[in-house]
């Protein structure tokens, strides 16, 4: 049987979405594969992504004291960049006119202060526990420090830092320009039209490592690699692991990987 | 099991201070503590430097009844919940464990007014409230039951208690298998993932 290689999306759906059917089919994933391997690259992508949303959800809490106003804010901010989803206007809606799942207390205020207790504990939680929910930990980034999310005398979350350390080349810079062949594979496997922005960013960042070898590889062209990462690194004998197959198939197919749907 | 409150006598104002035992000898052993010359404490020293004064939490925060004092107020809430819940681990029938559960259970929206008394305390008593939100009713397995008692009566003996140290008693009471987040918080990721997917 092959090994797991798990990407940010299972751990986040594992470790941040409690109660759930995405958590409940991540871990039976996690329990069909004898060996589940995470690499830090996922820790360093869900730090700064899901957790550090959470963070900013615990923060405007903290803040407005309101659970009311904080589904507010987050509407606006999904209105203004994105869409604004079913399941938020229905969370909007509750923090108004239903108790169901409202935390303690009778005031907007008390329910404001449960949320913010349960994101709290939720937070720090979920980080120690991201170690724990696979075999192994692998491909450790020794340009990335692990450090835990602090809460500060404000009350608000520290999660820094969420990147490698600046004015340092990537610790995977060396095994990835050794490969020239697997890079242009990938970078193949991008709609060269796609619009989206981080389709973009990561056909750059990979003709930057196939043309410029000797250039350095900094935390920008790290993180804007991204997808990719998981595919050159997944072992021969492991399936990326991953929600987001739209992008992370081709990608693996290319270079004659698997990734599968947990 | 019913907290039996200890009687010890009060101290008095004019009772002499309390030193630190600075004999520079670590102590392990109960038997080899230095009991202090306060009236009514016993203050055991392990070390030069720690001094551990074994005082009852009722002694410590004893007040009239009537009190408005939040800390006494929550401590009686508590002692309620306890016993409520050691009188289910005594039940002989899983339903009138459940009503002895239920009971303890209504406990919690009136422990929560008395958050400020610290994080560990708003987030221990936080979790509980989801964790039987979780459940639907479904009632407490005896592994549970035990969890959260034990959970109680060690917020009962510190309340005041650090957010890291609430934190640890809250994962005591995942590993039996209680569910302590809100149901909504995955809904609130989902919907940052899929905007952000747009």
């Amino acid at each position: 049987m092959s090994d797991a290689y798990v990407e940010t999306t299972v751990l986040t759906d594992i470790l941040l979405k409690p109660k759930t059917p995405k958590q409940d089919r991540a871990k039976a994933a996690l329990a069909r594969f004898e060996n589940t391997l995470l690499p830090v690259y996922s820790i360093k992508e869900w730090k700064a992504g899901p957790l550090d949303y959470f963070a900013w959800l615990h923060d405007k809490l903290v803040v407005t004291q309101s659970l009311r106003d904080t589904f507010q804010a987050l509407s606006v901010l999904a209105r203004g960049s994105y869409r604004q989803s079913t399941s938020l206007e229905a969370l909007t809606a509750a923090a108004t006119v239903s108790r169901r799942y409202l935390g303690l207390g009778n005031s907007d205020a008390d329910h404001a202060d449960s949320y913010r207790l349960a994101l709290e504990s939720l937070i720090i939680r979920s980080w120690r526990k991201r170690r724990k929910i696979t075999t192994r930990v692998v491909d450790d980034l020794s340009c990335y420090n692990e450090v835990e999310p602090r809460l500060g005398k404000d009350r608000l979350f520290d999660l820094s830092p969420q990147q490698c350390e600046r004015d340092q080349e990537c610790c995977l810079a060396p095994q990835l320009k050794s490969r020239p062949q697997l890079l242009q594979a990938l970078r193949d496997a991008i709609p060269e039209n796609s619009d989206r922005r981080e389709d973009q960013k990561r056909r750059k960042a990979l003709k930057r490592l196939i043309k410029h070898p000797k250039e350095i590889v900094n935390r920008e062209t790290c993180r804007d690699l991204g997808d990719a990462i998981f595919a050159f690194f997944c072992p021969a004998n492991a399936v990326v692991l991953t929600t987001n197959l739209r992008d992370h198939r081709p990608l693996a197919e290319s270079i004659h990987k698997k990734a599968e749907k947990p | 099991m019913s907290e039996t409150a200890i009687n010890i006598p009060k101290v008095q104002r004019h009772a002499p201070p309390q030193s630190p035992d600075e004999t520079g000898t670590p102590t392990t052993n109960r038997s080899e503590s230095t009991p202090s010359a306060v009236r009514g404490i016993v203050v055991e020293t392990h070390g030069a430097t720690a001094i551990a004064p074994v005082i009852e939490i009722d002694r410590l925060y004893e007040a009239p009844p009537g009190t408005s004092s939040q800390i006494v107020r929550a401590l009686e809430l508590l002692k309620q919940a306890i016993d409520f819940l050691a009188e289910a681990q005594k039940s002989n029938t899983p339903m009138e464990a459940d009503r002895f559960v239920q009971r303890a259970q209504l406990t919690l929206p009136k422990l929560f007014a008395y958050r400020s008394i610290g994080d560990g305390f708003g987030v221990i008593i936080n979790s509980l409230h989801f964790a039987f939100t979780n459940l639907r009713g479904t009632p407490l397995t005896p592994d549970q039951l035990n969890a959260v008692w034990r959970v109680l009566r060690e917020l009962r003996a510190r309340p005041v208690l650090p957010l890291e140290q609430g934190i640890q008693r809250v994962e005591e009471l995942e590993e039996c298998g209680l569910e302590v987040d809100p149901p909504d918080l995955g809904d609130l990721l989902e919907d940052a993932e899929s905007a952000s997917n747009e």
